[in-house]
């Protein structure tokens, strides 16, 4: 579980109370912003359109990182 | 309810089935099949609905699995672009806020896996304060609260959708007031 700690700048907490702090990506299929962040293995579209929600492409560019 | 009580929209269809069921004799498939492709419900019986309850049993079908969801506070009743949206993909839950077609998820949870058997998920929105329970067999487990600190939205419609790409059930879908 993560949830939404702070708006501006976007963090997140997880379970454990670590602050989770996104990240930026363009979506290289649709050119749109990307806000991520990760949680160990897991990573979560945090901000986007709605178009990005399961969007494999930015999710290969960011792992591709 | 009659099919007028809804606003229909998005590249999908909706079929009643016979099984699988909750209780009585219909349920709902919704069918949104193709990669990006959605189907939202939004009731028009009452667009201004504050705090809003929504009880629904559902599940993605085994076969094709989609992403059910739950909408509230929707300000328009022919897209979901502004308002709250709550999901579920395979075995967590999502609870986003979207505004002019952007989403901002507030706050995740792991569920079982949605795929194959009915569960049943209540959202309750009182004030700003967003509450996600689910249905253990003999009461409910709280999954996750969360506030939205933008304010974004007072009221507006509510409904449920399979929100891109596959198949699956409603049944016993309950809108109202958010009750004591």
């Amino acid at each position: 579980m993560i949830r939404q700690v702070s708006e501006d700048p976007l963090i997140y907490e997880n379970e454990k109370g670590e602050k989770l702090t996104a990240e930026k990506v363009v979506c290289p299929e649709h050119g749109n912003e990307v806000w991520y962040v990760r949680d160990g293995a897991d990573i979560f579209f945090v901000k986007g359109d709605g178009a990005e929600l399961f969007c494999e492409a930015w999710r290969k560019a960011v792992e591709g990182n | 309810m009659a099919q007028s009580d809804w606003n229909i929209f998005g590249a999908g269809t909706w079929t009643i089935v016979t099984t699988p069921v909750v209780s009585g004799s219909y349920a709902i498939l919704l069918d949104s099949l193709a990669s990006g492709n959605s189907i939202v419900l939004l009731y028009n019986g009452d667009t201004n609905i504050g705090n809003t309850e929504i009880k629904a049993w559902f599940q993605a079908q085994s076969a094709a699995p989609g992403r059910p969801a739950l909408f509230w506070r929707q300000q328009s009743l022919s897209d979901v672009d502004n308002g709250y949206a709550m999901q579920v993909v395979t075995d967590h839950v999502y609870v986003y806020r979207v505004v002019t077609g952007t989403w901002t998820l507030l706050a995740t949870a792991s569920v079982p896996n949605i795929a194959g058997s009915y569960q049943q998920y209540r959202v309750r929105m009182k004030g700003y304060d967003i509450e996600v329970c689910r249905w253990n067999g003999s009461d409910w487990d709280l999954l996750l609260v969360c506030p939205d600190p933008a304010e974004a939205f007072a009221s507006g419609a509510a409904g449920f959708g399979n929100w891109y790409q596959g198949r699956s059930y409603f049944d016993d879908v309950c809108i109202g007031e958010e009750t004591p």
